[in-house]
């Protein structure tokens, strides 16, 4: 008789447990880190929120008249980024197809083998939009957090738009 | 000879078949997309536990989400990222998408029957937008390759067709006699977004009473047409909010949409397709979205 069998059992028997005790863990980390990601994330959608806002108030500020620019400091939350959605390129659903600016956190892989539209569904799903029927387009940028010198935001007006940048005041 | 409490290959086949068994199950669960359902089902509990309760509203918050709806005839929507596409290919089928999204929006927040907002010293309209509805460039050919459509042939379907209840979409809305509404009813543009919305007036508390907030109510000021629905209309001409009067609309003047007393007691503004990001939209005055996005 071949004494194989006892060998080969415990091994799999071992594999079988670990992998039962692997699953279990990760599901724990898992479940630990999405409760504290969500937490995390509400607490800097409200901060997009009010940054939004202030943004918001300034441009109408600006679209009627009564002045031609001002600044924001520190503006948050830190490492999320402001996009702006401009003309015929693809925008979130809650821009409704209009020129529109955005704060939201930055995705990585996006449009590239079958990640198609994340940071569009990002924006739309966790972060906070704004119409402004005629915003300039602007190059994305990174939100720093007030320890690192913070951002601050001008927007005015350029010609008929409105132009957002960051500034270092 | 095996130790106790080893599992024997029998039993790791068994385990093996169960979780591939659950992985299947799963996949045709998620597939069956329930969770829609689930949201509208949740929306609508929330809205009945807020009337129903006798603590403070805000003690429930109100757990709505807004949808996003592409009516296309290819089954192709390029306007919107993950979308529910709704395929059509006649005009009726249009405005039959158009309709149960509507009276999905009624039925969710209780269809005038729920008074889901506490009274305030002054009066506030609260919109909820459900849906936001594009329609794919497809949908033109539908209408002869023109890019809008009239309000009143929809108003007209909402009058002629029933919805699974016998009753008709006019009906189900409480909005009896809007086809008596003598000026134009606006049109709706296909390459834009529109909200399909519906909206509730708070009423006035006794303190809003005492301070003479009985003018507050205003806020949705009305015309009376038939059947105790009354219309609110946008001017072109002149912008902003205009009320009809019965001596006569203004000539450019088209519907906004209805006002109407519901069975409980509140103004609402019945489920309704309004354009966004418009005049039209701002016209309404919400005081406050009641639905996140």
């Amino acid at each position: 008789m071949i004494n194989l069998s006892k060998k080969g059992m415990l091994l799999a028997n071992e594999v079988v447990k670990l992998v039962i005790a692997l699953i279990g863990i990760s599901l724990l980390i898992y479940l630990l880190f999405s409760i504290y990601y969500t937490s995390s994330q509400d607490q800097k959608l409200n901060e997009a929120k009010d940054t939004i806002g202030r943004m918001k108030d300034i441009i109408s500020r600006i679209n009627s008249g009564a002045v031609s620019n001002e600044k924001i400091t520190d503006i948050s939350p830190p490492s999320w980024y402001l996009f702006s959605f401009i003309g015929t390129e693809k925008k979130p659903n809650s821009c409704a197809g209009e020129n529109c600016l955005c704060i939201c956190d930055k995705v990585i892989y996006d449009n590239t083998l079958w990640f198609k539209n994340r940071q569009l569904n990002e924006c739309d799903s966790s972060g906070v939009c704004v119409v402004v029927k005629n915003l300039s387009k602007f190059n994305e940028f990174e939100i720093n957090d007030p320890s690192d010198g913070g951002t601050n935001v001008q927007i005015s007006k350029v010609g008929s738009n409105i132009g957002v940048k960051k500034i270092w005041v | 000879m095996f130790k106790k409490g080893e599992l024997t290959t029998q039993q790791i086949v068994i385990l093996i078949i169960l979780v591939v068994s659950f992985a299947v199950i799963l996949f045709f669960l998620l597939r069956l997309n329930l969770g829609s359902e689930t949201d509208q089902e949740i929306c609508h509990n929330s809205v009945i536990t807020r009337g129903k309760s006798i603590l403070p509203v805000d003690t429930f918050p109100l757990q709505c989400k807004r949808q996003y709806v592409c009516l296309s005839v290819d089954g192709s929507c390029e306007v919107m990222t993950k979308p529910e596409v709704i395929k059509v290919k006649t005009k009726d089928e249009v405005y039959k998408a158009l309709a149960d999204q509507l009276a999905e929006c009624w039925w969710m927040f209780g269809e005038g029957k729920v008074d889901y907002i506490s009274s305030e010293a002054l009066s506030k309209n609260y919109c909820s937008i459900c849906s936001q509805i594009s329609f794919d460039n497809s949908v033109k050919s539908i209408f002869e390759n023109k890019s809008f459509f009239d309000k009143k042939e929809f108003y007209s379907y909402l009058s002629k067709n029933k919805i699974s209840d016998g009753q008709t979409y006019e009906n189900y809305f409480l909005i009896n006699g809007i086809l008596n509404y003598p000026g134009k009813f606006g049109e709706v543009d296909l390459s834009k977004q529109y909200y399909s919305l519906m909206g509730i007036t708070s009423k006035v508390s006794k303190v809003g009473w005492v301070l003479g907030g009985a003018l507050a109510l205003g806020a949705l000021a009305s015309i009376p047409l038939t059947g105790g629905v009354s219309v609110i209309a946008i001017g072109t001409a002149v912008g902003g909010a205009v009320v009809g009067g019965s001596a006569g609309w203004i000539a450019s003047s088209y519907l906004l949409v209805p006002s109407i007393k519901g069975p409980s007691g509140n103004f609402y503004i019945p489920p309704s397709v309004i354009e966004v990001t418009s005049s039209e939209f701002d016209s309404l005055n919400c005081d406050e979205i009641s639905t996140s996005s």
